[in-house]
């Protein structure tokens, strides 16, 4: 089991009071019903019909709600809080294909979208190496990075309606907000930082009203809709276009990328020594979330994914708990069944999404710099990490460059998000060329095993991208084992330092032709220490097999080898 | 490894900075091996210690029987967690009292 950050008040299996279950996925819920905002967006854009708009809006939400239950219940999905929210990776495929051939053409994309996905994760067991911390670390940042536009934008209400000028209103309550929720989750403790997102939106919704900043939405006679009725479904028709298909594929894949990061940046708030992405939750997740996303196409609904919005309430809650997940799916769901609700959502002002926008990528550019810089950095590395960041801000602050591209290549390089993970994949998967995964050098009888261990072991170390915490381990274990071959006169000649690593163990091996040293089960006397060479190397020998993660005795050809492996 | 020593209440102090292998050992075997007259305790300072092989073992184990040969106690202080790992795993810590700062092992020792 996981160990508990000290920040988290309720891990992943724990069970919070029903009470402050319900509160919490209240808050959750609620920030998902927010981001209907896509799906408004993306309506416009196409000039779908109300009733089209409708249909758009509570397929999305009725999926939303089942998709997060399938996402956050152990058995189907992650086993974490991922709650789904209307996936902004589908706008541009939304708006493409609306604008093409309606609803039934966004359906069919949709589908394709989802079955891409789904196939993606086939893969993903075999994929550890193409995502390494530090790639993971590239994406949880970028996705902070991409989540600042569409916060500054709507912090300071920068719409093409404003003509350029700044009404200082909408900053104001969008970083009153802010404050609130930083000044809740850093100084308060128990039920007030549970909340701490909430409470600020709502103070912040309420300075919105005071200064007269909710939105209006013309196109929705909110007071006509019913407070409670079924929910306005219908089955859209399947089309397929051949120029979606591409941009189809493509958010697929960004969207995988996108519910992998996510997934790493909450299994890393769940366990105090998170080492690596554990691949089958990762897996488990997407597949779940393709599979709602086929029934959401399928009714003319608006894709979902996991956010970084909804990992930022987790953070600010302190609460991972996967049952606050399956009580939001359910809110989420029973909201559809409010027509009047849903449109009333789309008045929450916008400059208080930018205020948890900006909160929420606050947290997720460091958290990516954390994953980042778990691992030795190398020549490598650096040029890994910092290239791809430089290519995700290039697209995002010179969109003329993603304008001079083929529109079809647009979806790609207008996300920061992808461009920086596609580059962090690309370059990790080039700078892997030459390197190889085992290496060694001679000990010899005038060397001090240390000096020599601790060279040669931060060397490999710093090429592999092997954690820091592991080298350090392995490098005083390596040098106990040779000084103790070499000073008893075990070795009758130099010892061979072999180190081998995969993205599972980091090995280091002596080599040595003479005899072979004995491990006890028992703990020998420290009385052994000044006993004979063999009493010596038992005792060290028992040492060296309780320090280790595992100590291995063999031969290979005439020599002994004594591996140390220390999993990784 | 940088070898220092010290008398403070009548407390023979030995701090021990750097590694303490094969190399150094036979050094600090022949620092500890003169317990000064009117000396009440003998103590190690490991906190600038970074790495200790079996070969520094012998020498604490060395120091100890000859500490307790003259029925002077023995102790060690301010252990790095690797140290003091090394000391928990081979069994060490049940020969020597370990203390977690120089202060509360003089109180120990006078």
């Amino acid at each position: 089991m996981a160990r508990k950050p000290s920040n988290i008040i309720y891990s992943a299996p724990e069970r919070p009071p029903l009470l402050t279950l319900i509160i919490l996925a209240f808050q959750h819920a609620v920030l998902a019903l927010l981001f209907v905002v896509y799906p408004i967006v993306a309506a416009a854009e196409a000039g779908l019909s109300f009733e089209d708009t409708q249909v758009l809006i509570t397929g999305c939400v009725i999926f939303m709600g089942i998709t997060t239950m399938l996402v956050c219940w152990p058995r189907t999905g992650s086993g974490v809080l991922l709650v789904q929210l209307p996936n902004p990776m589908h706008l541009p495929l939304a708006v493409q294909s609306l604008g093409l051939g309606g609803p039934a053409a966004y359906a069919g994309t949709s589908v394709l979208t989802a079955f891409s996905q789904l196939a993606l994760t086939r893969f993903m067991g075999a994929l550890r190496s193409v995502f390494p911390p530090e790639v993971c670390g590239v994406a949880v940042t970028m996705m902070g990075v991409a989540l600042a536009a569409p916060a500054f934008r709507r912090a300071f209400n920068l719409i093409e309606e404003s003509g350029g000028a700044i009404d200082y209103r909408y900053p104001l309550v969008s970083f009153v907000t802010l404050a609130v929720i930083v000044a809740l989750a850093i100084f308060s403790r128990g039920m007030l930082r549970l909340f701490a997102v909430a409470i600020g939106a709502s103070l912040g919704w309420g300075l919105a009203v005071y200064y007269g900043l909710t939105p209006d939405h013309p196109e929705f006679d909110i007071a006509a809709l019913p407070l409670v009725d079924l929910p306005n479904l219908r089955w859209p028709g399947l089309t397929f276009s051949w120029v979606a298909v591409p941009v189809a594929i493509i958010t697929a894949v960004v969207s995988a990328i996108d519910m992998l990061g996510t997934v790493v940046s909450m299994q890393r708030m769940d366990d105090a020594d998170w080492r690596r992405v554990d691949m089958n939750t990762a897996g488990r997740a997407i597949r779940a979330n393709s599979i709602g996303d086929l029934g959401a196409a399928l009714v003319g609904g608006f894709a979902s994914a996991s956010s970084s919005a909804s990992i930022g309430v987790a953070f600010a809650t302190g609460t991972t708990a996967w049952r606050v997940g399956i009580a939001a799916g359910i809110m989420v769901l029973a909201s559809a069944f409010s027509p009047r609700l849903i449109a009333l959502l789309s008045v929450i002002p916008s400059s208080v999404i930018g205020a948890i926008l900006l909160y929420a990528a606050a947290f997720l550019i460091v958290a990516g710099m954390d994953l980042i810089l778990s691992r030795r950095m190398s020549d490598r590395r650096i040029f890994t990490v910092g290239l791809s960041v430089l290519a995700g801000l290039a697209v995002a602050v010179l969109p003329e460059l993603v304008d001079a591209l083929p529109d079809w290549m647009h979806p790609i390089f207008e996300s920061p998000l992808s461009v920086a993970t596609g580059f962090a994949i690309g370059l990790n998967l080039l700078f892997r060329i030459g390197i190889r995964q085992e290496a060694s050098v001679p000990v010899k009888r005038d060397d001090n095993a240390f000096e020599t261990a601790t060279d040669f072991l931060e060397r490999q170390g710093d090429l592999w991208g092997a954690r820091r915490d592991v080298v350090a381990t392995a490098i005083p274990l390596a040098a106990e084992a040779a000084e103790m071959l070499l000073d008893n006169d075990l070795a009758t000649g130099d010892v061979e330092m072999r180190a081998h690593f995969d993205e599972m163990n980091f090995d280091v091996s002596l080599l040595y032709t003479g005899e072979p040293i004995e491990v006890p089960s028992l703990r020998p006397s420290p009385e052994a220490l000044l006993g004979d060479a063999h009493e010596v190397a038992r005792f060290v020998g028992y040492m060296l097999s309780k320090r280790a993660d595992r100590l291995v005795l063999g031969r290979e050809g005439e020599r002994q080898v004594l591996t140390l492996r220390m999993e990784h | 490894m940088q070898i220092d020593r010290s008398i403070e209440n009548a407390v023979m102090i030995t701090t021990v900075k750097g590694r303490l292998d094969s190399s150094s050992a036979q050094r600090l075997d022949e620092v500890l091996a003169v317990i000064p007259e009117g000396s009440n305790g003998v103590l190690l300072d490991f906190a600038e210690l970074v790495f200790i092989s079996s070969a520094g073992l012998r020498v604490v184990l060395k120091a100890a029987k000859l500490a307790r040969g003259a029925s002077i106690p023995l102790a060690v202080c301010s252990l790095s967690p690797q140290v003091h790992e090394v000391f928990e795993v081979s069994g060490f810590s049940a020969l020597i009292p370990i203390h977690q700062s120089r202060e509360t092992a003089l109180v120990a020792l006078t």
